[in-house]
């Protein structure tokens, strides 16, 4: 039985990993890659924390956030997409125009 | 016909003709302009007479004729009503105003032919009509305000006639602002009389359960003849403000100055506005209100003082001016001080007949000069006329009994009032304890009343006779006539529709008077008819002793007054009065006679004397108000108002409020760097705030 230490460590981790690649990474896509990771991350301590107090609300609240990850994942690249045809880019940083 | 049905008639006439040439004249052509605005004035003067003299038995008894028409305010205890009321004083002065109004009108379709404003002008001379009417048969203060508010702002619109011309509208806003410190001393005085006497009529009215100012001012008892007294707040202070708003209308020292700026009207204004009928107005609500002022002995006293001085200061002018209407402008002013005398020594009757004489001789003499100012083309400057008398000899001929007439020849009408007014104020004792100063006011009056055939004499002279001086240049006292001057000789005598009024005007200047011939004269077997009428609408000083018992009706001792003599006057000294009445003509006569010679033989010999400097430029009056007043206020406007308060504080708030949004989001917008990370790296630490937060605490 691996105690539930180990899976809040690596769900840290992840999330870690995932604020981390948000902060350092320009890529509009490694950015959403990261963004998803950090869901993911919180996913893994949900569903950790169902088991070890069994209570299934947790595991039902991970579905919510996959369909909310899901809708977010199209709207997200959409607006990526969006911006790649204007400004021929996946750089976030070029996405400056609320820049005085 | 039912009074309230005739009196309403008369004032809703003008009204309507006032509103029909204001919305339709521009398109209407000048003989139907002319047509709709003289036949509403005449409708309005035959019912005037109408009223009058279907109800004279009933005025000559002291009753009044009230014509409700509607309650216009009612406000917790305070009532005012749109109300009309036909007493004798109002109803000699809608027998005039409407009369003299008519004459003058058709005076003006001739006068004003040709010019583009015609309808415009016309609905105006309606307005004004309207308004004066309403001020005369008010029947409370608030609706007598009305008219008199009325006749001002018809004052001002037609001063500004010639509304293309700076001087113009300079002289019109002038008017209606010295007016406005007149109208405000008169709406404090008004104020002050609701809060002490609880109500702004002028009669009580058990059908219409009204209490009357004047039934309550009758039942105080008279304040002291002191100084304080103006101060008190009490009766004196009601009618010292009261006379503010008369002096202001009726241009008396100090706030005379409009009038003669009033001149560049059309001349028709000037004869009916500032000659007539409004320029009365003030003297017509000091009679009106005579019962306050009779138990306000101060405020008779600064009454006459300035009704003197302004007579004698105005004289003195006059006789310096070179400009006709300016000339004849002085001269009102003069006999308005004149009228102001004669209220200030208690002789209301005589004052309003002056101003009842002073309607039909001024008119004329103002229309007399309109016609001189056709003539020559619109040249107004004395100088360069002369020897009009052969190229417009109606005019002359009428214009001559206008002079004869103010001037005080004897048997024609300003012969009566004058000496009425002088014979009154020697005899006054309203001043009480003061025994010189109906002495020394007699003498100035007397001395007004020589100056006043002399500088009559000088413009009759300087006009009609002597050589013509046409193509003069007078252009060193030339005034504003001489933009349009052609230097033209006259080329003949003014239309019928000008010279017909000049006529009727001047019949009425010779027989005017004939109906207040002074008792005297015929040794008392004749009552003065037109003093003895008035009574029952003036207080007379001792009135109140008999009519003090409050339980007496007041409209039962007005019927009395018929036939009993008023209490102060016991009949030896009525007997006594009448010899120094014959007398005083006598004097009265010999100074206009003396006036008229001295004038002849001064300006038939040096017609173009060169007067006084100081006169000539109006005792610097203006230029001194200029630097006392209209200055400092242009001055602390600027400098205070606008450097300071406006642009520092006003501006300043409103420039400082949007400065501060302005430096607080110079601040703050730099979080708004538009790189997407360090939005996120804001959130992150803001999670991280609120995290640590709650594991430490």
């Amino acid at each position: 039985m691996i105690p539930l230490s180990w899976y809040l460590g690596l769900s840290a981790l992840l999330f870690t990993i995932g604020a981390v690649g948000v902060f350092i990474k320009r890529n509009a896509i490694t950015i959403f890659l990261c963004i998803e990771l950090m869901l993911n991350a919180v996913n893994l301590t949900f569903v950790s924390l169902s088991g070890y107090f069994g209570d299934m609300g947790g595991q039902l609240f991970v579905f919510i956030v996959m369909t909310v990850a899901a809708a977010e994942a199209a709207v997200g690249l959409a607006i990526i997409i969006s911006i790649f045809r204007n400004r021929e880019s996946l750089n976030v940083d070029d996405a400056d125009a609320m820049k005085l | 016909m039912s009074p309230s049905t005739n009196l309403a008639a008369i004032i809703l006439a003008p009204l309507a003709g006032a509103i029909v040439l204001g919305l339709f004249g521009k398109r209407m052509g000048e003989r139907a302009i002319g047509v709709i605005a003289c036949s509403t004035v005449a409708a309005s003067a035959l019912l005037s007479f109408y009223a009058f003299f279907t109800h004279l038995h009933a005025l000559e008894a002291g009753e009044r004729i009230s014509a409700p028409l509607f309650t216009w305010v009612k406000a917790g205890s305070f009532r005012a009503d749109v109300s009309l009321l036909l007493d004798p004083l109002s109803g000699i002065y809608i027998l005039f105003i409407t009369f003299i109004g008519f004459w003058i009108h058709v005076f003006a379709t001739g006068y004003m032919r040709g010019d583009s404003g015609y309808w415009r002008f016309f609905a105006y001379l309606n307005l004004f009509m309207f308004a004066m009417l309403v001020l005369v048969l008010a029947d409370n203060f608030l609706l007598m305000f009305v008219g008199w508010e009325g006749v001002g702002l018809c004052s001002y619109l037609l001063i500004g006639y010639y509304f293309t011309k700076d001087f113009a509208n300079d002289a019109a806003k002038k008017a209606f602002i010295v007016n406005r410190v007149g109208d405000f001393g008169f709406a404090l005085g008004v104020m002050l009389l609701f809060l002490k006497s609880g109500s702004v009529f002028f009669f009580t009215d058990g059908s219409r359960g009204v209490t009357g100012a004047f039934d309550w001012a009758l039942m105080q008892t008279a304040d002291p003849l002191t100084a304080s007294a103006i101060f008190a707040g009490g009766i004196t202070t009601i009618a010292v403000l009261l006379f503010v708003g008369a002096c202001g209308k009726s241009a008396q020292i100090p706030l005379f100055v409009w009038l003669p700026d009033a001149m560049a009207g059309p001349t028709p204004v000037s004869a009916l506005i500032h000659a007539a009928t409004m320029v009365t107005a003030g003297v017509y609500m000091v009679s009106r209100a005579s019962w306050i002022y009779v138990k306000a002995p101060s405020a008779m006293m600064i009454v006459a003082i300035i009704g003197a001085a302004t007579a004698l200061f105005a004289a003195t002018i006059a006789i310096a001016q070179w400009d006709i209407k300016k000339v004849l402008a002085y001269s009102t002013i003069s006999q308005l001080g004149y009228m102001f005398l004669a209220c200030g020594v208690g002789a209301f009757g005589a004052g309003i007949f002056h101003v009842f004489t002073h309607a039909f001789f001024k008119a004329l003499l103002f229309l007399g000069a309109g016609s001189v100012i056709v003539g020559m083309h619109h040249v107004q400057e004395m100088q360069r006329m002369g020897g009009l008398k052969k190229y417009m000899p109606w005019t002359f001929r009428t214009m001559a009994v206008g002079w004869l007439a103010i001037a005080g020849f004897p048997l024609l009408s300003g012969f009566f009032s004058k000496d009425e007014i002088l014979f009154k104020t020697l005899t006054s004792d309203a001043f009480e304890g003061v025994h010189l100063l109906p002495k020394v006011l007699w003498v100035v009056g007397a001395g007004t009343a020589l100056l006043t055939a002399v500088y009559m004499t000088r413009l009759m002279v300087l006009t009609f006779w002597g050589k013509e001086r046409f193509s003069e240049n007078g252009a060193s006292h030339a005034d504003h006539g001489s933009e349009h001057s052609h230097h033209a000789a006259p080329s003949r005598e003014s239309p019928p529709s000008m010279v017909v009024p000049l006529v009727v005007l001047a019949v009425g200047a010779i027989t005017a008077g004939w109906v207040g011939v002074p008792e005297g004269l015929s040794g008392g077997h004749v009552r003065n008819y037109f003093e003895h009428f008035l009574r029952p609408a003036i207080a007379e000083r001792g009135q109140a002793a008999d009519a003090a018992d409050a339980s007496v009706p007041v409209r039962e001792t007005f019927r009395d007054a018929e036939s009993v003599e008023p209490p102060f006057k016991k009949r030896d000294v009525v007997n006594e009065n009448h010899d120094i009445e014959i007398a005083l003509t006598v004097v009265s006569s010999v100074i206009a006679i003396g006036g008229l010679v001295i004038g002849w033989i001064w300006f038939r010999r040096k017609p173009l004397w060169q007067p006084p400097r100081l006169l000539e430029e109006k005792y610097h009056v203006d230029e001194a108000y200029d630097a006392a007043i209209v200055e400092p206020i242009k001055q602390g406007s600027s400098s205070l108002l606008w450097k300071i308060i406006d642009i520092r504080i006003i501006d300043g708030a409103v420039n400082g409020a949007a400065a501060l949004a302005a430096s607080v989001g110079g601040v703050i917008r730099h979080l708004q760097s538009g790189l997407a990370r360090s939005y996120v790296a804001m959130v992150v630490f803001g999670a991280l705030l609120i995290i640590g937060y709650f594991v430490i605490r």
